[in-house]
């Protein structure tokens, strides 16, 4: 088709391919001449392969003009419509890996920060992950069939976690249906079943516009979700010169609105009655929070009328954990409340998973009415957008003082600093007895080096993930500022994504997006597990090429953290564990990244200390691989809920 | 209070809770010789057991925890768990007022029974202060002991 002869800025493919070609055949002579006498390392140097770099045409590629499709001329492809629009609805980003060629360049040539790197499992990880800490819509990409069900894993996270994502994928061309003529035709969207909020497969090429108007408005309105687009060749290579011959063809103020429910006065008043007569109330606060950027309003009011706040969903800060009315760490005193409000809460706990006593009183906020009651009862049920209802109760709610209550959080809090101290001080002592690392001294010395020295403490983005060491990392970790702790495994529990998802987040941090900005250009954490660094650990090629730097701790115990799953089974045990002592670090230096591996607390402080300066001041990532044994894992369980380290809602 | 308002009136309690998917069903048991066993679908979907007798003036789950041995320090947990509930360090909202109710339990062969004794014919306040008692035990007695529900409840881990 007319893509194949020519791209967007005229060059053709068989010119563009006759640079690199030429520059293969002259290191090819040179290393013809050499090859007689030099040693292999002397032969590399000769032809500039020694070490590891960045090409300069990655460099020079990203620095190019962005140039949107227009009408004009040759006019432009259905995929240069589709990417036009995503430009004008201000798409963040978009993570891919080559395939679906058409849309992912048109996607490019508009200026939209784009990512390509190893996996397509793990780019879309490093969409949701930059979503998951902005708020921002961002889209993955991949070929069909084989790209496209790479991602899977990671789509049905982002789902699970109400990531505002569009999934693309090339599939095929209609006229080829059936014929197995290769890589047949995948049912894509039966596929997505159960993990998108809408999808389509495009069959008439005319209509592009119109589902790029039905993907942005289900991203952009009432409770974000996943839209998973796929695209046969006819529609993405289809050529239009003019607007006539493309349906409903008009902008986004048309095809839909800014418009939020707000609340009617009446619950208002209900609500704000309920809670003036609350000895002990407690907020709630979901994603839905984050994503309508309420956290000013919302701790204003707390603060005014002394109301708890404990905050759940995908990520974290929107309130924050220092705050002397969050219940984060006070789980134990959450069983004292009188009255819960739910906001933003899009995945729904039930009562006996949820801290409350069963005497609690409920009132739920929800864009969406249909959702409410699901899960969880209520006395009170409002529908309302998130930041209109949080603005009506700022109005309406007056001063109110709570000592009590107050220093029962604190008392509680002051308690779970003490239990995870004592679990801290056990580990330690495991940890000097057996010359290896126990998960909770990693967590608790990488905890004082991002909160406790010279780092500011509100800076580093940090996600997390895996079984053991998520158990202790979930309690040490913090979040200070919206968007500063990544919930990886939020919801859907997929060991795997977390380094990628926390590339993504960083990609976000290095632009300066939304919540991020103060900290723009800061090196972003990850602390994540063997098994899951198997899913990620080729990303680092992706977070060195577009230097993005992440510093990531493995938990290198050996295992999948199930392995006590094999009791009684003697000949399963071998299906839960490696080799012992695998050098995450020296896969990491081979693709580009710097290697640690520790063994001890005062060298993990030590790499600490060494990989974050490196990051800060070269933008250089690396992986410290913190040896340890599969049996630590004993006597396991993911935090309370809700609380800091609470995965699950 | 004549005896079967009493029942009656618990039994509205504990509806209360399951209208609010505290349980996940109830079965109002039929009282006979003041005695009425109550059937909860609660926690870990199970079914707790909770016997009223207003003769004895309890209200009894006789089976609350399975596979418990005496000598572990796991009992020993609960019963100093069960201590603090009565103890002036918890806030006045969390306490069991011992001149209003008193907790006991026990240990037979492992089976750990929860008893309340109703002391001054307060069955609401009883009967309110044990189930929020008994889903306090779940939701945060519990939490260290995950390898023993995993094997008591047969749970699959992933679903902690
Ligand atoms: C992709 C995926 N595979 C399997 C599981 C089931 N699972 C949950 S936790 C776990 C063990 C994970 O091991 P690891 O991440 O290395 O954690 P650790 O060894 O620190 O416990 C397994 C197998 C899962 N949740 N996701
Ligand atoms: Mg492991």
């Amino acid at each position: 088709m007319s893509e194949t002869k020519n791209n967007s800025n005229g060059t053709s493919r068989r010119n563009f391919l006759a640079v690199p070609v030429a520059a293969g055949v002259a290191a090819a002579s040179v290393a013809a001449k050499a090859s007689a006498a030099m040693s292999p390392a002397a032969l590399m140097a000769e032809v500039g392969a020694t070490s590891i770099q960045i090409p300069k045409r990655i460099t020079e590629s990203l620095s190019e003009a962005p140039k949107v499709g227009s009408f004009e001329g040759r006019g432009m492809t259905g995929a240069e419509v589709f990417a036009k629009l995503c430009k004008e609805e201000e798409l963040a980003a978009m993570f891919c890996c080559p395939g679906n060629y058409t849309v992912i360049n048109a996607i490019a040539a508009a200026g939209i920060p784009t990512y390509g790197g190893r996996c397509e499992g793990a780019m879309c990880a490093m969409a949701d992950g930059f979503s998951r800490v902005t708020g921002e819509v961002t889209a993955t990409s991949g070929t069909e069939g084989p790209g496209f069900t790479r991602m899977i894993m990671n789509v049905a996270s982002a789902h699970a976690a109400r990531t505002p994502l569009l999934v693309l994928a090339s599939n095929m061309q209609m006229a080829w249906d059936d014929r197995e003529y290769f890589i047949q035709t995948g049912y894509q969207q039966p596929t997505t079943t159960g993990m998108k909020k809408y999808g389509k497969r495009l069959i008439d090429p005319p209509r592009v516009h119109e589902y790029g108007a039905y993907a942005f408005r289900a991203l952009k309105s009432g409770v974000p979700g996943v839209v998973h687009l796929d695209f046969p060749g006819e529609v993405a290579r289809a050529r239009y010169t003019e607007s006539t011959k493309l349906t409903d063809f008009y902008t986004k103020e048309r095809y839909r609105t800014e418009s939020r429910a707000f609340p009617s006065p009446k619950d208002v008043e209900k609500c704000a009655d309920m809670l003036t007569k609350a000895e002990r109330p407690v907020i709630v606060a979901g994603h839905g929070v984050f994503h309508r950027k309420a956290w000013d309003v919302l701790q204003q009011m707390v603060e005014r009328n002394e109301i708890a706040v404990v905050s759940s969903g995908p990520m974290r800060g929107h309130f924050p954990d220092d705050h002397r009315l969050s219940a984060a760490m006070s789980y134990k005193a959450l069983m004292s409340a009188d009255v819960v409000l739910f906001i933003g809460q899009y995945s729904m706990p039930s009562p006996t998973e949820y801290g409350f006593s069963p005497d609690v009183k409920s009132i739920r906020v929800h864009p969406e009415q249909e959702d409410l009651g699901r899960n969880w009862p209520l006395d009170l049920g409002i529908v309302s957008d998130e930041r209109a209802f949080l603005e009506a109760l700022d109005n309406k709610l007056g001063a109110k003082k709570r000592d009590a209550w107050v220093s029962e959080i604190a008392a509680q809090r002051a308690g779970f600093e003490k239990e995870i101290a004592d679990i801290y001080a056990k580990g330690l002592t495991t940890s000097n007895e057996t010359g290896l690392l126990h998960p909770a001294v990693i967590a608790k010395e990488t905890h004082d080096f991002l909160y406790k020295g010279s780092i500011d403490k509100k800076q580093t983005v940090l996600g997390w993930g895996g079984w053991t060491i998520g158990n202790q990392t979930g309690r040490w970790l913090r979040a200070y500022r919206p968007g500063q702790v990544v919930n990886c495994a939020f919801q859907y529990g997929a060991i795997g994504p977390d380094m990628a998802m926390t590339i993504g987040a960083g990609a976000a941090v290095q632009r300066g997006v939304g919540p991020q900005k103060p900290y723009q250009g800061a090196p972003v954490f990850v602390i994540t597990s063997d098994a899951g660094m198997a899913h990620s650990l080729f990303e680092l090629d992706t977070a060195s090429k577009y230097k993005i730097p992440i510093v990531a701790l493995v938990y290198n115990n050996n295992s999948w953290g199930m392995w006590p799953n094999a009791a009684g089974s003697p000949r399963a045990e071998h299906m839960y564990l490696f080799q012992e002592n695998l050098r995450y670090d020296q896969m990491a230096e081979g693709l580009g990244a710097r290697g640690e591996y520790v063994l001890t607390p005062q060298q993990l402080r030590v790499a600490l200390k060494r990989s974050y300066d490196i990051a800060a001041k070269q933008g250089i990532s690396t992986l410290i691989n913190c040896q340890a044994k599969k049996e630590f894992t004993v006597g396991v369980r993911l935090g309370p809920e809700p609380s800091v380290g609470a995965i699950m809602h | 209070m004549p005896k079967n308002d009493t029942f009656d009136q618990v039994a509205t309690i504990l509806q209360g809770y399951a209208d609010k998917a505290i349980f996940r069903g109830y079965n109002k048991g039929k009282p006979s010789n003041g005695r009425v066993v109550h059937r909860l679908l609660w926690h870990r979907e199970q079914v707790f057991e909770l016997v009223m007798d207003t003769r004895r003036k309890t209200l009894h789950f006789p089976a609350l925890l399975p596979k418990v041995p005496v000598k572990s320090e796991m009992y020993r947990a609960f019963q100093a768990f069960l201590r603090e509930i009565a103890s002036k360090e918890r806030p006045t909202h969390r306490q069991i007022d011992p001149k209003k109710a008193k907790i006991t339990c026990a240990n037979r062969r492992g089976n750990v029974s929860l008893t309340l004794t109703v002391r001054d014919g307060d069955y609401e306040y009883a009967v309110r202060k044990l189930i929020a008692l008994v889903h306090e035990i779940f939701r945060i007695f519990l939490l260290p002991y995950f390898d023993w529900e995993c094997e008591v409840y047969d749970l699959d881990p992933d679903h902690p």
